[in-house]
């Protein structure tokens, strides 16, 4: 893989004019292209998919000028059909393959449950109410539950679902925050 | 894309997300995740319930092994596991909801009878028991599935009023069958906020908390209307304690309405 790819000013600018003619609105399509990059590497099993990510969009943003003009169709397809030449050459530099590995199943620390209550009690009683009951119980009582919620919202499933799980997400990183480190 | 639209969205997900997806279908999931929002909210929605899976000993043995192989490789999703961890562990410790308790109870006394019962017995008599046995529980069964799938739920329509005026009122509900849904209504005397939120007390004890809820005009009346499962409502008095959500996020008590459930 060719390394040290180095994203220029002069590049980068018109990536970002590729992305959206509005500069905040491309910031935003450019992270998000970052983010979806990240996860299908991280699918793919590849050790540093933030890297292989970053790598992606210099490739990507050094050809933005002279294929811009030109392009049909969402960019973001082009970054993904960069990204899978970047695969490629990964796969070539044949990485060691991964161990599996050993999931920390230590007792949870008090810290730990009074920064996850301080998080939660943090939250509007709304959202906290929500992430409660769609994740609380198990199996039959759990889809009650989950129907019940949807109904009280005024909401279909699928966005019951990923309204909780962006309520987890932000708890997470609430509980990560108030702990002072990351759970690696 | 057809391949990867509707119900099959989440059984390609897992399988994407466990490294199990053909290549063909990868590449179709891929090419959706990079430019569809929800597509990539429902991946991670995905990834939070194959972390509860795990961690409730839900997946296969084959999933498993290519959870801890494909999956759990990055820190990231290593974080994910051990927040999931402490928030089960979280949910695992608040009061188990009282019908789970109730039915869960009265299933196992059930075949626990049976079973003191069938050793003692000869074995003509045995298989009488349980041909009849198993005759109740189909026609318990088809009883329930009736009840699911025919039934509508039950409503009940509330006026503001105290406990105490219970006996002049025909706010009376006789117990709902198990596993129903039994819908409340409440009657507004005017609509003065945007969201409302109820609580229904059970003999004092708060049972339920159901929030963002927005008053609908039915047939020229204010009306307020949600949902509870059958199992939380035993016999007794109910009182569902109405508030108002200001702009500002203040909850404003407003109204007491009270109900009896009857045997």
């Amino acid at each position: 893989m060719k390394k040290n790819w180095v994203l220029s000013q002069e590049s980068f600018d018109a990536l970002l004019q590729w992305l959206a003619p509005d500069r905040e609105q491309a910031g935003q399509k450019y992270e998000e292209i970052r983010q979806r990059l990240i996860r299908i590497f991280t699918a793919r099993g590849c050790h540093e998919p933030e890297d292989l990510a970053d790598e992606t969009i210099n490739r990507a943003a050094d050809k933005a000028g002279s294929i811009s003009e030109d392009y049909v169709g969402d960019p973001a397809l082009y970054f993904y059909a960069v990204a899978n030449n970047i695969h490629l050459e990964y796969l070539r530099r044949k990485p060691a393959p991964t161990p599996p590995i050993k999931l920390d199943e230590s007792n949870h620390t008090e810290e730990e449950f009074h920064c996850l209550e301080q998080c939660l009690s943090g939250l509007a009683p709304e959202s906290r109410d929500l992430v409660v009951r769609y994740y609380q119980d198990e199996k039959k009582a759990k889809i009650n539950q989950r129907k019940l919620l949807a109904r009280n919202l005024g909401i279909g499933p699928n966005a019951l679902r990923i309204r909780a799980c962006r309520i987890r997400a932000s708890l997470q990183k609430c509980v990560e925050k108030c702990l002072g480190q990351h759970f690696v | 894309m057809k391949s990867v639209n509707g119900n099959r969205n989440n059984e390609d997900l897992r399988r994407y997300l466990l490294g199990t997806l053909p290549k063909l279908l990868q590449d179709q999931v891929e090419q959706r995740l990079m430019t569809d929002a929800v597509f990539n909210d429902e991946l991670v929605a995905t990834e939070d319930d194959l972390i509860d899976q795990y961690l409730s000993q839900q997946l296969s043995d084959q999933e498993r092994r290519q959870f801890e192989a494909h999956f759990a490789i990055t820190a990231e999703r290593q974080g994910k596991i051990r927040f999931g961890r402490i928030f089960r562990s979280y949910l695992d410790s608040l009061p188990a909801a009282d019908y789970r308790a109730r039915v869960g109870g009265h299933s196992s006394d059930r075949f626990a009878v049976f079973g003191a019962w069938s050793g003692r017995i000869p074995v003509l008599v045995t298989a009488l028991v349980i041909a009849l046995f198993a005759g109740t529980l189909a026609a318990w069964f088809v009883y329930q599935r009736q009840n699911r799938v025919e039934g509508q739920p039950v409503v009940i329509t509330l006026v503001p009023g105290s406990l105490r005026s219970l006996e002049a009122t025909s706010q009376r509900l006789k117990q709902p069958p198990p596993n129903t849904t039994v819908q409340i209504q409440l009657k507004l005397t005017a609509n003065e906020y945007r969201t409302y939120q109820v609580e229904l007390f059970s003999e004092n004890r708060l049972v339920r908390t159901v929030k963002s809820l927005q008053a609908q005009n039915t047939d020229g009346d204010l009306i307020l209307k949600f949902a509870v499962e059958s199992d939380i409502l035993n016999a007794g008095d109910y009182q569902c304690k109405l508030s108002g959500i200001s702009d500002s996020g203040q909850v404003e008590f407003k109204d007491s309405y009270g109900f009896r459930v009857n045997p």
